[in-house]
């Protein structure tokens, strides 16, 4: 699977032991250089796929500032690649729902807990087990929190700050979630009635695919002034959401390629790829599209939050009401952003890759102005999970971007071929972790052997100076969606 | 080559081809509007992973447009998404009228007893459709 294509990788120039430069040169319609972040494991498995073809169509578009990047998890996706960052000038660029992807704000967030997990040992069974009657998982579980229209178009327009209304967020949530939870831009009246019928009951629900609940340890601590400002100490307890949008961001990007399908032509926008389909930014549709991604935005938020909710009303039934779940950080990694670089402003791109502010970044929460904003690195289920915080250096050398999780290396239908899904659930077990999983297929689909090497993207990322190591955590029990 | 599809027709078929994130559907038919409905039957067939049971009395009337053939179907496939998360019906047979920019389909479904969630939406990405000495093929990949 790692046999190189040739193409524009063969131009690739070695700029660091952590990252490759394809030139401009490399193809006619680059308008900047691409950047990929890899050592040579990495490399030799990143150029195995379209994911290089991909970054380079990325740098063609229109307004793109710097660079194209590709992260050390990069792989092949559907018009950006995944573990893609591109920033395309307000001014003169322009905005792409392929770029953000299908699951809007797609994200993770981290909770810690006062427990030990040596304490939880007779308990973690029941703990999975009623973590996953709770929060509804898979194929079309719906949701416990029902919303009518006007309740909606409160979850869209004021993202989590409404929730804490509800009583279903801690005011101090907001401070611990990227952009407080809520971004400004989001008007419903952008968003389809479709969009709505498809999200309308999957808040507080964890979908299918790779998303995951997962109960962890604390296995080691490399950062520990990092970590003791997040709480986190070896051996104590951890909680980690993994989710997004839902089938409401789905339907946005659905309903938004569609249109800027028809429009481009019209701004004489050209492309290699037909999922690229993007407007200016400050056109009609290109703004309609942004309200109705900071709507899709705001929804995934509220979408983790109410699984926190859930999980923290499993913990006080089963473990006493003293038990706190802290929400140490929340961040996406499927957005666009306008960010300030250059003296410009610009839409950064996230696909699959996560913002890594450093500690003197306004945007960094008071708590961790010392060390920088937490990112969070899911592993494959069932493998060891990364905190890491960003870093003052990635704003120049990835637009403060780190990677987002390990990156598949294998299709869903290798992954079963290797192994069943029995064989999957019983080597977990067989390293005592517990697992709950509505599908034995998707399980198989979702086997860690399917990842790459989430120990070797995280060192790259600290090599390149994108982000700092602060602890490797390990799952006890996952409730895979 | 996962789930070799049974083809609504002798000459019509599909298939499922491995992609790194996602999966590709494979469609042959003999004319476009049967193309489609190959399209329709094996997103069903992808959503309930195996094929769909033929009930009567979930009959429903699509009508789309789009600017042109490969618009058409992505659109077509993304409508039946929609149908499939938000109202649990999925396509088990079709007659379909198409032009390059318009189809007209008749559709029996089946109703399924929780919401068809696992396709996130069938993209631009890699499309191809191309007339063949047979009829049309078609490569569609679907994030998943």
């Amino acid at each position: 699977m790692t046999t190189p294509r040739s193409g524009i990788a063969d131009t690739a120039k070695r700029v660091s032991d952590t990252e490759l430069e394809i030139p401009v040169s490399a193809r006619e319609d680059l308008r900047v250089p691409a950047r990929i972040f890899a050592d040579e494991t990495l490399w030799a498995q990143i150029r195995g796929d379209r994911t290089v073809e991909q970054i380079g169509n990325v740098a063609t578009l229109p307004g793109i500032h710097r660079a194209a990047f590709a992260m050390p998890d990069a792989h092949e996706g559907y018009g950006f690649p995944v573990g893609g960052v591109a920033a395309f000038r307000t001014s003169d660029g322009v905005i792409s729902p392929g770029g953000v992807g299908y699951d809007i704000n797609c994200g993770v967030r981290l909770l810690s807990t006062p427990l030990l997990a040596r304490d939880l040992d007779a308990n973690i069974e029941t703990l999975v087990h009623e973590l996953s009657r709770s929060i509804p998982a898979g194929a079309g579980r719906e949701s416990r929190f029902h919303m009518n229209d006007d309740e909606l178009d409160r979850v869209l327009a004021e993202g989590c700050r409404y929730l804490v209304e509800r009583g279903w967020a801690l005011p101090e949530d907001l401070e611990h979630t990227e952009a407080t939870g809520r971004l400004e831009g989001a008007d419903p009246a952008a968003v389809s009635k479709r969009a709505r019928d498809r999200g309308r009951n999957q808040l507080g629900t964890m979908g299918s695919g790779n998303h995951f609940v997962e109960v962890q340890r604390v296995e080691r601590v490399l950062h520990p002034e990092a970590a003791e400002v997040m709480g986190l100490t070896e051996g104590s307890v951890t909680v980690l959401i993994h989710t997004g949008s839902r089938g409401f961001g789905h339907q946005v990007c659905t309903d938004y390629v569609a249109l800027m399908d028809r429009v481009m032509p019209g701004y004489g926008i050209q492309l290699p790829d037909r999922q690229l389909a993007c407007a200016p930014f400050d056109s009609v549709e290109g703004q309609e599209y942004w309200a109705a991604m900071c709507c899709a935005a705001n929804f995934a938020w509220c979408n983790r939050q109410l699984i926190t909710h859930v999980a923290r009303q499993v913990f006080a039934r089963l473990l006493g009401n003293d038990v706190e779940l802290r929400l140490v950080y929340d961040v996406c990694h499927n957005i666009a952003k306008l960010e300030e670089y250059d003296g410009e402003t610009l839409c950064v791109h996230r696909k699959g890759a996560t913002r890594a502010f450093g500690p003197s970044n306004p945007e960094t929460p008071l708590a961790y102005r010392s060390v920088g904003q937490p990112v969070f690195i899911p592993g494959s289920m069932g493998t060891a999970s990364y905190v890491l915080v960003g870093t003052d250096e990635a704003l120049d050398r990835s637009f403060g971007s780190a990677c987002h999780g390990a990156g598949r290396r294998m299709s869903r239908g290798q992954a079963r071929r290797t192994k069943h899904g029995r064989e999957v659930r019983q080597e977990l077990s067989d390293r005592g972790i517990v697992v709950r999983c509505p599908s034995l297929k998707e399980l198989a689909e979702e086997a860690p052997y399917a990842y790459k090497d989430v120990d070797r993207v995280v060192q790259v990322v600290e090599r390149a100076g994108l982000a700092e190591i602060v602890a490797r955590l390990v799952p006890l029990g996952v409730v895979k969606g | 080559m996962a789930w070799p599809g049974a083809g609504t027709t002798e000459s019509a078929g599909h298939d499922f081809l491995d992609h790194t994130s996602e999966v590709t559907l494979k469609l042959w038919a003999g004319s476009f509007p049967g193309l489609l409905s190959e399209a329709a039957v094996g997103l069903s067939e992808w959503l309930t992973r195996s094929t769909p049971r033929v009930t009567h009395g979930e009959p429903r009337e699509i009508s789309l447009t789009a600017k042109d053939r490969e618009s058409l179907l992505v659109a077509w496939l993304n409508e039946l998404v929609f149908f499939g998360e938000a109202e649990s019906w999925l396509v088990a047979k079709v007659d379909i009228e198409a032009t390059e920019t318009r189809l007209v389909a008749r559709a029996e479904g089946i109703r399924l007893d929780r919401p068809a969630v696992g396709v996130k939406a069938a993209t631009f990405h890699g499309l191809s459709l191309r007339r063949t000495d047979r009829g049309w093929e078609a490569e569609v990949t679907l994030d998943v």
